[in-house]
This record gives structure tokens, C-alpha cells and sequence, in this order.
């Protein structure tokens, strides 16, 4: 669509230069009167005012693709009053005036005179040039529809000197639209057209979509089918070769018949693309059932695998003797524990890409308070956090980090007596970043020092989680002790 | 605890059959008999006719949990069916609640788990 875009402006180019020639060597050759376009035919010729009109729609038509809409829309507006000019020229009887005033020898007054039909178009022209760039959709629609009209205009001009060059100069309307003229407009509106072919109906012959491509093979036929049958008709009429009613059931038969056609035809392309879509569709359906069930079964396995290494965790726990050991295994099995929780979170829900903060956080640490059986020590956790999605790998990272501080917290911070409470906050703090904060009101024993080998590893592992969301922590110890991690929140 | 009571594993994998068991084990369960695909499973409950089952969701082979549960119900309509399953998909539990079990544990499972689901006092 882009590269088409591209070549309208290119084709409206060419038809501003092609219709600003015309009207310079025109209009020159009324001032020095060689006559050469002039004298040609009186059906040929064009007048010196639509010469001049000529010259100002193509260079008004090369302004606006360039985008010197100043230029643009003083030329619509010069070209509207060299209307006017004529209106009044023939209001005084002096319609001929130009044409004497400029040549030496001034024709019959047909084809030295700017016919209505010109004038209409001229007015038509100006009206889509200035209204082309608007920014109002409506403007541009007036714009296209005026064009159009134009274009219709000079095809009926067109068609009728090529059916009967005599009987066109019957019609006062069209007395003086010489055959030149008719070709310039038909290059200028349809230049126009193009000027902003997205804004309006040509987008549809230049589009990618199934019925833009139906369209442009379309288009001719449904234009010409007509235009031949008539002309063919009036060739038949004018020959006296049938009756003319015959001649004309003919033309309506072969055209109903001949048009009926080409929208059967449409509509064979539209079925035969619909039936592509929809075996396309089938084939994508199928790639993301097998997909889902593909991820299913990863899923699966990732959790299986978790199970499998906390049962081995487990049986290994009880064959080992030495109770520092024994601890260390219990530990790690309680961190796979963490881990398969983590991902039954996760994969709770249909659709695992976000999850929800506070429901996660809720979750996580009522498995950590069940899982160090906190409750039957009268240790209870409270979860504040924020409403907001994390992503997946955010959201293990910080449940891993969550699972560490508050197992610390359960495990260490109270006396083994009483119990107390872990407060567990997550807020989003300054839009892109959050905090962390695990704070316990337990007397706590001396936190600083490690009391076996395990909480060295604990240490090391927050340490390295932290090191890995880009966050930085603070630990206070007061009335219990307060963790608080600030990173990058992960959405 | 007037008797022991029993249990039959129906799981298939082999490492987390063994660690089951040793668990059951420990909490004073008395385990009748291991399986790891549906119709070995039938036959060992019927068989041995336990308290309770812990049954894996996905066996070896084409049937799972739910239609080794769903075959033995006729003949042993009060036996209680522990699903502990590694899934807890929605597909997954909307397949387990169809056979009304009774408890849905997810796995990795700790003694606490088995515990609460016989109905045991956990500390």
C-alpha cells in the first residue's frame, strides 16, 4: 500500500506537469498566434482563459503533492476568480474578448470561447484542490466527490465526441469544450484523485485486502463493458442496421448480462479466498492446540522433575545421621518446595503471562506458613501488597526472595515460646520501581551472626536473588528486624 | 489410634512412589501395596481393600487416576481417594472433580499434607 502510495503521488506529479505544459504552450501559442493548436480543428482547439486555467491546475496539482498548500490554495483561488472572469465576460456579451485580444486570427467563436462545461469543471477542480488537504474528513470527501463529478463531466464529453463530434456543440452546455480541453481535465482530475488516494474511494483500487485486488481486475471491464455495447449500439442506430428499440434491448441485455457476470465473478474470487482463509484459520487452530499441549506437557515435566528432586531430597534427608547435614537437606527440600509452589501458582490460572501481586504474595506465604508449621507456633503472616501484575521470572525471583526472609523470620526471629507476627509488604513505589519489605516484631536473636553453615547459604542466596532484580537492600534491626529491597518491579 | 490405618499407592514414578511410602510409613500408615498404571492399580485395591489411596492423576498408560477410581467405585463405594497430583492446571482438577475425591493434594507433598488429609493431628 505504501509503494502504491508512493507511485499516486508520482502519477499525480506527472499529471500537474502534463496538464501545466498543455496550458503553457497553449497559451503561448494563442499570444504568438501561430494558431497551431488553434487552427487544428474548432473541435480541437481550447480557449486562451482555459489555457491560462490550465497552467494554474497544473502547477496548483504539483504544489499540493509537494505540500505547498499556501501555493495550492492561492492557485484554486486564482483559478476560481478566471471562472468568474468568464461568468461575467459572457454576462457582457464579450466572451470573445480573449481569444481577440491575444491572436491575430480569432477562430469561430466556438473554440475561442470558455464553454459552461469548462467553467463547471474549472470550478470543480479548484473546489477539490482546496479542499484536498483539509483535515476535516468531510472536506476530503467533498473534495473526492467534486473530482468525481468532474471526471464524469468530461467523460461524457469525451464519449460524445467520439460518438458524434457534431451533436456535442448542439448541447449550449458543452458549446466550446473542444476535445483538448476534455483530455486535460481528464488527466487533471484524475490526478486529482490520486492526490491523497488514502482519503479517498481510489484507496480501494490501491489497497492489499482480497477486494482491493478484486477490484483492479474488475475495474476496466466494468468500465468498458458499457462504453463498447453503447458505442457499438449507436454505430448499429446510426447505420440503420436494426430498429433502434431492438438495438437498445441488445445493449441493456448484453450489459445486465455482461455486468451480472462480473459480480459473479467477485464473488467467486471472494469464496475462493474465504476458503483459503478458513483452511488457514484450521491449520492455525491446530499449530495452537498442539502448542498449548506442548507447553502443558513442559509444564508438567518441570513440576514432575521439582517432585522427583524433593523426593529425593527426602529419602536422602532420613538416611543422613549427622543432624547439621540432615537440616541442610531439610532446607533445600523446603526451597523446592518453595520453587513447586511458585510454578502451581503460576499455572493455577488459564492464561500464566501475568499474574496478580497480592494474590500471588497471599499465596506464597500462607505455603510458607503451613509449610513451617507457623500457625502452631502462634506466628501468623500478614500480606500487604499493592494490586498490581508481575511477570512470570519477576514474580519467581521475588517468591524466592520472599520465601527465604520470611522462612528466616519464622524460623529465627521469635523466641520459641511466644509467637508474633511477619509483616510482608509489596508497594510500587515512584511508577517503575517497588519495595520489598519483610519486617518480623519478634526479639530476634543476633541476626548478624550466622549460627551454622545454612544460614550462610540463606544469605548468599538473597544476596544473589537481589543482586539479580537490580535492587538494593536495607536491613534495620529495632523493635524486631526489617528487610526492605527496592528494585526494578517487574510488570 | 485404635488400629493403623492402610493405604495403597497408585503413582508412576518410581522415586516419588518410594518416598510416599516411606512418609506413609512414618506417619503409621500401613501400606498394602504399590501401583503405577490403572489396571494394576485395580486389581492391587480391590485386592487389598485400604483405608485410603493416594492416587497420582496421570498413570502409565492410557487411564488415569480418575478411571482407575471410577472402576473400583461399585465395588468399594466408602474408600477414600487422595488425589496427589504434580498438575493443578484447571483442566487437570475439573478431570480430578469429577470423581467427588477426597482430598486434592499437589505435589511436592510433606508429612503435614498427608497427615491433615487422613485426618491426623499435625503437630
Amino acid at each position: 500500500m505504501r509503494h502504491r502510495l508512493r507511485s499516486a503521488e508520482t502519477f499525480t506529479m506527472c499529471c500537474g506537469v502534463l496538464v501545466a505544459s498543455f496550458g503553457a504552450i497553449d497559451w503561448l501559442d494563442w499570444s504568438i498566434g501561430t494558431g497551431l493548436l488553434v487552427a487544428g480543428s474548432r473541435y480541437t482547439a481550447t480557449a486562451p482563459l482555459a489555457a491560462l486555467g490550465f497552467l494554474v491546475t497544473g502547477i496548483a496539482l504539483v504544489a499540493a503533492v509537494r505540500r505547498h498548500y499556501r501555493t495550492a490554495n492561492l492557485l484554486a483561488a486564482a483559478l476560481a476568480v478566471l471562472v468568474v472572469l468568464n461568468v461575467c465576460l459572457f454576462a457582457f456579451g464579450a466572451a470573445e474578448w480573449p481569444a481577440q485580444a491575444l491572436s491575430f486570427h480569432a477562430g469561430g467563436p466556438e473554440h475561442a470561447v470558455m464553454s459552461w462545461a469548462t467553467s463547471l469543471c474549472f470550478s470543480l477542480a479548484a473546489l477539490s484542490i482546496r479542499l484536498f488537504h483539509a483535515r476535516a474528513r468531510r472536506s476530503v470527501a467533498v473534495a473526492a466527490i467534486s473530482a468525481s463529478i468532474g471526471l464524469i463531466v468530461v467523460v461524457i464529453s469525451l464519449l460524445s465526441i467520439l460518438f458524434d463530434v457534431g451533436a456535442i456543440y448542439s448541447v449550449p452546455f458543452f458549446v466550446g469544450h473542444a476535445l483538448s480541453s476534455a483530455l486535460a481535465f481528464l488527466v487533471s482530475f484524475a490526478g486529482l484523485l490520486m492526490l491523497r488516494p488514502a482519503r479517498s474511494w481510489t484507496a480501494i483500487l490501491l489497497g492489499r485486502g482480497a477486494g482491493s485486488m478484486m477490484a483492479r481486475w474488475l475495474f476496466p471491464f466494468t468500465i468498458l463493458i458499457p462504453v463498447v455495447l453503447c458505442y457499438a449500439g449507436y454505430r448499429a442506430m446510426a447505420g440503420d442496421v436494426l430498429p433502434d428499440s431492438v438495438v437498445v434491448s441488445i445493449i441493456a441485455a448484453l450489459s445486465s448480462f455482461l455486468l451480472g457476470a462480473s459480480v459473479l465473478w467477485s464473488g467467486h474470487l471472494v469464496n475462493e479466498r474465504e476458503a483459503r482463509l478458513a483452511e488457514m484459520m484450521r491449520k492455525m487452530e491446530l499449530y495452537a492446540r498442539d502448542r498449548d499441549l506442548l507447553l502443558r506437557e513442559v509444564n508438567h515435566r518441570v513440576k514432575n522433575n521439582l517432585a522427583q528432586v524433593h523426593a529425593m531430597l527426602g529419602l536422602q534427608a532420613r538416611r543422613v545421621a549427622d543432624p547439621v547435614a540432615r537440616q541442610g537437606l531439610i532446607d533445600m527440600k523446603g526451597r523446592i518446595e518453595a520453587l513447586s509452589t511458585l510454578h502451581r501458582i503460576l499455572l493455577a490460572k488459564d492464561n500464566p503471562s501475568t499474574l496478580c501481586a497480592q494474590e500471588y504474595f497471599t499465596a506464597l506465604c500462607e505455603r510458607i506458613e503451613e509449610g513451617l508449621g507457623a500457625r502452631q507456633r502462634g506466628i501468623r503472616i500478614a500480606v500487604h501488597s499493592d494490586r498490581v501484575q508481575l511477570q512470570p521470572d519477576f514474580a519467581i525471583s521475588t517468591g524466592m526472595l520472599l520465601n527465604e526472609l520470611a522462612g528466616n523470620a519464622i524460623k529465627h526471629a521469635f523466641a520459641a515460646s511466644g509467637g508474633g507476627t511477619v509483616d510482608v509488604s509489596f508497594r510500587v513505589v515512584e511508577g517503575d520501581r517497588c519495595e520489598l519489605s519483610v519486617e518480623d516484631d519478634g526479639s530476634g536473636l543476633q541476626p548478624s551472626a550466622p549460627r551454622c553453615p545454612e544460614d550462610g547459604l540463606g544469605t548468599k542466596i538473597i544476596q544473589a536473588i537481589v543482586a539479580q532484580l537490580r535492587g538494593s537492600m536495607e536491613v534495620s534491626h529495632e523493635s524486631g528486624s526489617r528487610f526492605s529491597i527496592r528494585m526494578p518491579v517487574g510488570r | 489410634m485404635d488400629r493403623r490405618f492402610s493405604v495403597v499407592i497408585v503413582e508412576d514414578d518410581f522415586l516419588i512412589m518410594e518416598y510416599l511410602r516411606e512418609l506413609s510409613e512414618e506417619i503409621g500408615l500401613n501400606v498394602l501395596g504399590t501401583a503405577d498404571v490403572a489396571d494394576q492399580a485395580v486389581t492391587t485395591i480391590l485386592q487389598n481393600r485400604p483405608d485410603f489411596v493416594f492416587m497420582d492423576l496421570r498413570l502409565a498408560g492410557d487411564r488415569d487416576g480418575v478411571d482407575v477410581a471410577q472402576a473400583i467405585q461399585p465395588e468399594l463405594p466408602d474408600l477414600k481417594v487422595i488425589y496427589i497430583t504434580g498438575s493443578n492446571e484447571p483442566n487437570s482438577l475439573a478431570r480430578i472433580s469429577l470423581d467427588h475425591p477426597y482430598e486434592v493434594l499437589i505435589k511436592p507433598v510433606v508429612e503435614r499434607d498427608l497427615r491433615r488429609a487422613i485426618g491426623l493431628s499435625v503437630n
